[in-house]
């Protein structure tokens, strides 16, 4: 019984040891852990220290106002500049012209004052005052309204060409035609590209846009008809396929043709050759125009775009 | 046969091991084995195995005990040598301006040390310092490492990191890096003179810096780190300092001087707002510091002042109750003084002057006149109530005295009502001028941004605020009547108030005609004020003229004052100062 005794504690005290040494390392472990993240921010917060001064050093006033001057034809902001609405009101007692157009800070014993004292000249009125340091004009403003217009305008109207190009392509890979050489789906583009002449822009957009429609409307059509012919033909040919199968085997099999074969050659023959007319069916050929018209339309719109980039 | 060998066999084995899984009866007879063999042993032997035993035992407790200790202390990093030798990097909180821009931060960069008898081979080291650190040459490099009996030789500090890196990979032994906080000026010389600077070890020696150092309070952090401090907002704002420097840049540029200095003072909270001296002193350049041009003509310069004083010497006539602003004094003939003095008048005016146009016109023999009425002791009592004579102290500096005649006479007196003979800091000047203007209240000017724990205490008025609000209206017709000196710094709309100060620089003990001091105060609006401007140009030439017989003009009226319009007029709309009457500019 002692034995089980001394041999139970020996294991407790192993057990315990073990678990001590475990928790040990883990603890250490996590330490570890917790002061490489403890680094990790204050590297970062040194980092971070840095880009604020870096960001300072780059906008001191001194810099900026180099900058501002020499690449944005900027000045110092002048009191002219700024309006309230006080000012508002003044312009508006001034021309109805009962305004106060004397200096009204001027101190207490104003009437004193006045003896060598300038009447400022009546305020021109606010929109005919060239200010040729505004920072933006109303025509660049209605400008940048437009052209951003005209951007989303281009991006529409690429949209609009993606499923068409699509169709188009589609339709001449069911007739076996290779519709994407020769040219490449930069119409995407048109829009980014294009925001100079907005007009112009805006004007192509739009005939993309119809011509685009018309085309879609027109390769769907013939696309629609073709797809009918090209069925009839896909059944003719597969039923001169059996014949001429049948025909074959029984040739194989060593029999005499029987009278009624050659008729039936004949048929077949007669069904390869409207197989072959097929190509030069008027599906097939109107599936290709579609598809002629739609590169001219495409080289259309590039057109007014490598003009409009150009200005 | 075989049998009985095997169970011979099975004897002698249970014999020898005692297992716990043996039947009860087998178990006992091996115990009486067992027993019977110990008789055998002789017991020194037995003692012998017990000593060695308890010697084994020992030995593995120790063993345990050391592997034990060595586990539960853990061997940081802290504990390297170097660490001892150094003493911790001082880590001080931003600054920023009133609005919240960086002004100085701490970065932390490496910085180069030797271990001089660690270093295998000197010659090499030296050779392989100078060439990646050529600022030395491999002799001096070579002296540098031959410190006798040091183990720690500081080589360079604040190294650019990447430099560092490639002197770390060469590899040379006994050289050894250590990451400092170094303290960095991003704003720039812009408000170099009033940041001040630190010096090596990242302790602040003048400015704000020193105040930060004596009462905001720095961190030893280990290994060297940002602080958690609080940042210390001071009360300039970048945009306004920038501008009102570049406006005296271009002025000293315009009339050739040789120096300038600007201020503006928030009337009602004393924060100062601007404070510019040029030539700056460009922080990071060591070479500047002891530059005498280049020191803080504000607050570490006495200058006698000129004209600008005579704002207190009316006053202190009005204050009398002597005399109204209607009351006239005969400025018609210089007034001599002792044999060599004259007080005479740059436009002497043969009619008699209202104390009002004593001002406007600034007169010499007016304000005399002035001062003879009123006593020297008068004079030096109203002096003394602004506050004229005091040291101010800010955050940026102790201040200095002013320098007051040693003797208030009555010739002293005279002089000292237009500014001469008395000496004092700019920024002391503006503070007065400030109190003055502020109906009486006294403004002390501070460098931090004030915050509404800041309460001001309400103070009495020093001078009487129907006396300041006299001041202020001739100031403000001073820039506004064409017979006013500072009627150039006058800008349609705005609500300027000024006096011009043209004083003649003391050079050997003598006052030099060609070098002159001009300067002017104003304040915006005169008629509510918040605000105290102080432009001063230091030896303007004046504008360049053309005509032969023309001379340049550098009095302070048409130097001083315009440069204030200029600077006005850029600054007031980032104060908020808006004008009144608006003229377009193209007429």
């Amino acid at each position: 019984m002692r034995t089980v005794v001394w041999v139970g504690i020996a294991i407790a005290a192993g057990g315990t040891l073990a678990a001590l040494y475990h928790f040990k390392a883990n603890t250490q472990a996590l330490n570890a852990q917790v002061t490489a993240l403890e680094q990790q921010v204050e590297r970062a917060r040194a980092n971070l220290a840095g880009l604020r001064a870096e960001w300072s050093f780059l906008n001191q006033p001194e810099r900026l106002e180099k900058l501002a001057r020499e690449t944005l034809g900027m000045a110092p902001l002048r009191d002219e500049q700024i309006e309230q609405r006080a000012g508002f009101d003044r312009v508006r007692s001034t021309q109805s012209g009962v305004g106060p157009t004397r200096d009204t800070d001027a101190p207490a014993g104003s009437a004193r004052i006045t003896q060598g004292f300038q009447e400022p000249e009546p305020l021109a009125p606010r929109a005919t005052t060239p200010n040729a340091q505004a920072p933006y004009t109303r025509e660049a403003t209605n400008g940048l309204a437009a052209s951003g217009d005209a951007i989303e305008i281009g991006d529409r109207a690429s949209q609009s060409v993606e499923p068409i190009l699509q169709q188009v392509a589609s339709t001449a890979a069911s007739l076996d035609l290779n519709p994407l050489n020769g040219f490449e789906p930069a119409v995407p583009r048109a829009g980014r590209r294009a925001p100079a002449d907005l007009n112009r822009t805006q004007a192509a957009a739009r005939t993309i846009d119809q011509a685009l429609d018309k085309a879609a409307d027109q390769t769907s059509d013939k696309a629609a008809g073709h797809a009918s012919a090209q069925r009839t033909g896909q059944r003719a040919a597969a039923a001169a396929r059996s014949q001429v199968r049948a025909i074959a085997s029984s040739a194989g099999r060593g029999a005499t043709p029987s009278r009624a074969q050659p008729a039936r050659v004949t048929t077949a023959a007669t069904q390869f050759d409207e197989t072959a007319a097929f190509q030069q069916s008027p599906g097939h050929v109107a599936a290709r125009d579609a598809l002629a018209a739609a590169n001219a339309l495409l080289e259309t719109v590039e057109t007014p775009r490598v003009d409009g980039a150009g200005q | 046969m075989s049998w009985e060998l095997e169970a011979d066999a099975a004897e002698r084995w249970s014999q020898s091991v005692t297992e716990p899984w043996m039947p009860r009866a087998r178990q006992a007879s091996l115990d009486d084995n067992l027993a019977r063999r110990r008789h055998r042993v002789p017991a020194r032997v037995l003692r012998r195995l017990a000593v060695l035993a308890l010697v084994f035992v020992a030995a593995v407790g120790v063993i345990v005990w050391q592997l034990a200790s060595l586990a539960s202390v853990t061997i940081t990093a802290g504990s390297m040598a170097t660490a001892r030798v150094v003493s911790p990097s001082i880590a001080r909180p931003d600054v920023l301006d009133r609005e919240g821009r960086l002004l100085a931060t701490d970065l932390v960069y490496p910085s180069m040390f030797a271990d001089p008898t660690k270093i295998s081979d000197i010659d090499e080291t030296a050779l392989a310092l100078a060439e990646h650190l050529p600022h030395r040459t491999p002799s001096e490099w070579r002296e540098k490492l031959e410190r006798d009996g040091s183990r720690f030789v500081w080589l360079q500090r604040a190294l650019a990191p990447k430099l560092a890196q490639r002197l770390h990979d060469l590899g040379l032994p006994g050289i050894n890096f250590r990451e400092e906080l170094r303290r960095v000026y991003p704003a720039g010389a812009a408000v170099s003179h009033v940041l001040g600077h630190v010096d090596i070890d990242n302790r602040g020696r003048s400015g704000i810096e020193r105040h930060i150092q004596n009462e905001v309070g720095t961190e030893n952090i280990e290994p060297p780190g940002r602080t958690t401090k609080a940042p210390v907002a001071i009360s300039l704002d970048l945009a306004v300092q920038h501008a009102v420097r570049a406006e005296l840049a271009q002025a000293m540029e315009t009339y050739r001087a040789r120096g300038a200095a600007g201020l503006v003072l928030s009337m009602g909270s004393g924060e100062v707002l601007a404070a510019v001296s040029l030539p700056v002193r460009d922080p990071f350049d060591a070479d500047q510091k002891a530059d005498p041009e280049r020191m803080d003509r504000l607050q570490l310069g006495r200058y006698e002042l000129g004209s600008v004083l005579k704002i207190f010497s009316v006053a202190a006539t009005l204050e009398s109750g002597l005399v109204t602003p209607r009351t006239r004094f005969d400025v018609s003939a210089p007034i001599q003084v002792g044999r060599t003095a004259r007080i005479a008048d740059a436009y002497p005016s043969p009619l008699p002057l209202t104390a009002r146009q004593v001002l406007l016109r600034s007169s010499n023999i007016g304000t005399a006149r002035m001062a003879r009425l009123l006593g020297p002791e008068a004079v030096r009592n109203y002096y003394d109530r602004v506050g004229l004579f005091d040291a101010l102290r800010t955050e940026v500096h102790d201040g200095l005295r002013t320098i007051e005649p040693q003797r208030w006479d009555d010739v002293h007196a005279m002089t000292a009502a237009f500014g001469h003979g008395i000496s004092m800091t700019p920024l002391r000047f503006a503070a007065s001028a400030a109190t003055l203007l502020n109906r009486g209240r006294p403004v002390h000017p501070t460098f931090l941004k004030w915050h509404p724990s800041r309460r001001k205490p309400q103070v009495r008025p020093v001078v009487s605020p129907a006396v300041s609000e006299q001041l202020r209206s001739m100031l403000r017709e001073n820039v506004l009547l064409e017979e006013g000196t500072a009627n150039k710094a006058h800008v349609a709309g705005y609500d300027i108030g000024g006096k011009t100060g043209t004083a003649e620089m003391v050079v050997d003990g003598a006052y030099a005609k060609d070098r002159v001091l001009s300067s002017f105060v104003a304040i915006l609006p005169s008629a509510e004020p918040r605000f105290l401007l102080l432009t001063m140009l230091f030896e303007p030439q004046g504008k360049p003229v053309s005509g032969a017989f023309e001379k340049p003009k550098r009095s302070a009226g048409h130097t001083a004052a315009p440069t204030t319009a200029r600077i006005i007029e850029r600054i007031a709309p980032i104060l908020g100062v808006y004008k009144t009457v608006k003229v377009s500019p193209a007429g």
